[in-house]
């Protein structure tokens, strides 16, 4: 108890020191260098002390680290300004980058076949309910909360409720890698997750193409079926390269990942769908697969941390202000949602665990996906901006939810399985 | 598309420095490799290709700050006291001797040339910054080379070592006399104030470091925090406008004497230093702009290489006709293993471009690059010599 004690206080006590130094006025005016590196390490640090902290009292590590980043971001202690988040957004891409292609080397070909039957039935499930759920809700806060009147009201509500279905794989990936998780549920998870919001990101593209391009409906279909294609291809030639030269690959895939991004931006294709491609080449079209788990899990630690410390400092927690509750009306009907859509089709599998009652719970945290997909919304339409700020409070809301509920399904899914 | 070429040419740098291991059965040892680094670098910077976007490497210039705190980490983890006290007094007076004659041979013969020969040069500090670069051994060279198992081999090693710890010591004393102007504090402080706030930083720096570390933690957890670490050394000594290497070393030297998992850091901290090293030369020769005053460069780095070796030679003599009583030949101390200069002399130059970035700092990067190579040729000719005479 007092060895406890006496750690937690250490802990508290260099993190108050760090954010003292952090915050002295004369920083705010450094060269751009020094202040990213210093910044880099601070966030780095300073998650690793959060999540150790909020791991002691039995929380998952990375509600440590989305705290200490709401702590030091622009809505709470200012220390990381928008533009440091800004100018540090590429570090968090190609952390994401990692995450996705880690994620897509858990899509083994041969474990799917096993339980295609199950994913093919929660997906269906999920986008029956889901959407029309979701988009029924927000067209009746549009129309009669917000008072709405256009005639895109239909559209913007379908949009928005394929948005509020998806989920990030990010925070189930990290707390698998926290808790070592094995089996068929962190495996249900994943690839349920991923083949999901990939659909989603299809329909969303095509639908809003449609509304706001005719001409050029069939354009997402092209752009999501090329990220898969040339995703595939750049993993296969990866992993062939690697294998030929024996290199240090986890310092070279880092590199590789930013040139990814950097062509993704420029030449338009979906990042998070490449990267999740190339992992999935990795895992079932090499050799590689194994190794590169075991080398992106060796590096996760500082990865998850100071990707979602940052992720926690660019959450816009302003956004809460005056449609806070609103948001938090959303987040309890879509994790009941959640709930009854993962239920009813795991109700009809045959399998000794009780997989029906928790395995909503990996799909409950949102982060990149879905503020990505808002922005592009509201770029469609501009004159509903308060659909990108529901959106945000929601994903602010799941996001630090999201762990608790999926640290409480893994203890389940642990009891059932030891 | 410069970008885009830069990053694949980061992409190419990377594959030379650390998945070619077969440069090495090549015969590209050592120093030879690093030259070769060296040299795509400087083939595809801006002097000669013009292939990288320098605001690109503007923007790697953090990657930059991290390397050089951790070589820095890596040199204040040999300042082992307990270490440092098995050793006998000689090897100490040897040290001396081996910053002391170059140092001296160096900063007047530059000093006399400069009145016979104009040099870019207006701050007083410059020739001092040179003669200092000067002290530096290539440890890695005398490692690869003397043979030897007697005394004139540990004296080699441990000087070459040694007087890196203090000549990174006496390089950021020497900035601190010329010490650009500093936006975070309202007034201006003395050379001397300088120093002790740069050393308390560290200190503090070391102690949270050790402080965070003293719990049980995993060894992934160690490496994070070394990351952070580094990062905030790298980050810290870019607003002071001191070199990483110094305040990293600071660092260092407390973690070697005071931290419990001293040997987990500095095992870490050794599987990085190659690839840190070899992005640091890259990054040198990427740089590199001879610009306008590459002719006197060339003659300055002449002279500079000349009174360096005889400098290196004399304190050889001096050491082995004062200390080893060897009276036989000149050439007491095997001084042609001194000459080829440890690769932490570009990285002081290249961070001292980096800080000052105007036509004196680039002279002085031009001179030390040039004399590196020169260095490492003629250490090698002297070898070659040597072993024929053998």
């Amino acid at each position: 108890m007092i060895k406890n004690l006496l750690f937690v206080l250490l802990f508290l006590f260099i993190f108050i020191l760090l954010v003292s130094f952090m915050m002295l006025p004369q920083l705010s005016s450094l060269n751009a260098a020094g202040r990213f590196t210093m910044l880099s390490g601070f966030a780095l640090l300073s998650a690793f002390i959060g999540g150790k902290l909020f791991s002691r009292f039995g929380f998952p590590k990375i509600v440590g680290y989305l705290v200490v980043g709401i702590l030091y971001g622009p809505s709470v202690l200012k220390i990381f300004n928008h533009s440091d988040i800004s100018n540090l957004n590429f570090v968090v891409q190609v952390s994401l980058g990692l995450i996705a292609v880690s994620a897509g080397s858990e899509l083994k070909i041969s474990e799917i076949k096993k339980t295609i039957g199950t994913v093919i039935k929660v997906i269906s499930v999920h986008l029956a309910i889901l959407p029309i759920v979701l988009g029924s809700l927000s067209f009746v806060l549009l129309k009669y909360y917000f008072s709405f009147t256009g005639g895109e009201i239909i559209i913007v509500s379908v949009l928005m409720g394929l948005v509020l279905t998806t989920a990030s794989p990010a925070v189930p990936m990290a707390m698998i890698s926290e808790f070592n998780l094995e089996g068929i549920f962190p495996r249900l998870t994943i690839t349920i997750l991923v083949i999901r919001d990939i659909l989603i990101i299809l329909f969303f593209s095509l639908i809003l193409s449609i509304s706001n391009n005719p001409e050029n409906a069939w354009m997402p279909l092209v752009k999501i079926s090329l990220s898969i294609g040339i995703g595939l291809l750049l993993g296969y030639l990866f992993s062939k390269f690697v294998s030929v030269f024996n290199s240090n690959s986890e310092l070279f895939l880092i590199v590789f990942l930013l040139l990814i991004y950097k062509i993704s931006i420029d030449l338009n294709f979906d990042y998070l769908i490449l990267t999740l491609s190339i992992g999935f080449a990795i895992e079932n079209y090499s050799t590689m697969g194994e190794k590169f788990l075991n080398i992106i899990n060796q590096s996760s630690m500082p990865l998850y941390a100071l990707f979602f410390s940052l992720a926690g400092a660019s959450l816009e927690i302003d956004a809460l202000h005056g449609i806070g509750f609103i948001a938090l009306l959303i987040v309890i009907v879509r994790i009941v949602f959640l709930y009854i859509s993962t239920y009813l089709p795991m109700k009809t599998v045959k399998t000794e665990l009780n997989l029906k009652h928790y395995l909503f719970a990996g799909f409950v945290p949102q982060a990149g996906v879905s503020i990505g997909l808002a922005l592009l919304l509201v770029n469609g339409f501009p004159q509903y901006k308060i659909i990108g700020e529901l959106i945000i409070a929601s994903a602010v809301f799941n996001e630090i939810i999201g762990p608790f509920i999926f640290k409480f399904a893994i203890n389940q899914y642990n009891n059932e399985v030891n | 598309m410069d970008s885009y070429f830069s990053i694949l040419i980061i992409v190419g740098s990377f594959l030379v420095a650390t998945m070619f291991p077969k440069f090495i059965s090549l015969g590209l040892k050592g120093i030879a490799l690093e030259l070769v680094v060296i040299f795509i670098g400087l083939l595809l910077g801006k002097y000669f290709l013009n292939l990288i976007n320098y605001s690109f490497f503007l923007s790697i210039e953090p990657l930059f700050l991290a390397a050089l705190a951790w070589v820095g980490l890596l040199v204040g983890e040999q300042f082992n006291v307990e270490m440092l006290k098995k050793f006998d007094r000689k090897y100490y007076y040897f040290s001396f001797l081996e910053m002391f004659f170059p140092f001296i041979f160096v900063y007047f013969a530059l000093l006399g040339f400069s009145k016979v020969v104009y040099m870019p040069v207006e701050r007083w500090t410059t020739f001092l910054l040179l003669a200092t670069l000067s002290v530096f051994t290539s440890i890695f060279h005398i490692y690869l080379n003397s043979k030897s198992k007697d005394i004139v081999a540990n004296f080699l090693k441990f000087s070459s070592s040694f007087v890196i710890i203090i000549g990174i010591f006496v390089f950021q004393l020497i900035l601190f006399l010329n010490h650009p102007v500093n936006t975070l504090f309202e007034r201006i402080f003395s050379p001397v104030e300088w120093l002790a706030i740069m050393v308390f930083v560290g200190l503090l720096i070391g102690i949270l470091y050790i402080f965070l570390t003293r719990p049980k933690l995993q060894n992934t957890e160690l490496s994070v925090i070394n990351l952070g670490f580094v990062l905030l050394i790298g980050g810290v000594s870019n607003i002071f406008f001191v070199t990483p290497l110094f305040l990293g070393e600071i660092v260092g030297m407390l973690l070697t004497n005071f931290s419990t998992k001293n040997d987990f850091f500095y095992g870490i901290l050794q599987k990085g230093e190659k690839p840190a090293f070899l992005m640091i030369l890259f990054l040198s020769g990427l740089i590199w702009m001879p610009g306008e005053d590459w002719h006197i460069s060339i003659i300055v780095s002449l002279v500079y290489v000349i009174s360096r070796a005889s400098g290196k030679f004399f304190s050889g003599m001096v050491f082995g006709k004062r200390f080893l009583k060897i009276k036989k030949g000149g050439f007491i101390i095997d001084w042609t293993y001194l000459i080829p200069q440890g690769s932490v002399v570009l990285m002081l130059a290249v961070n001292y471009n980096l800080i000052y970035s105007d036509r004196e700092s680039n002279f002085v990067l031009s001179v030390i690059l040039l004399s590196y190579i020169l260095n490492y040729l003629l250490g090698e000719l002297l070898l070659t010599e040597e072993n024929k005479i053998i």
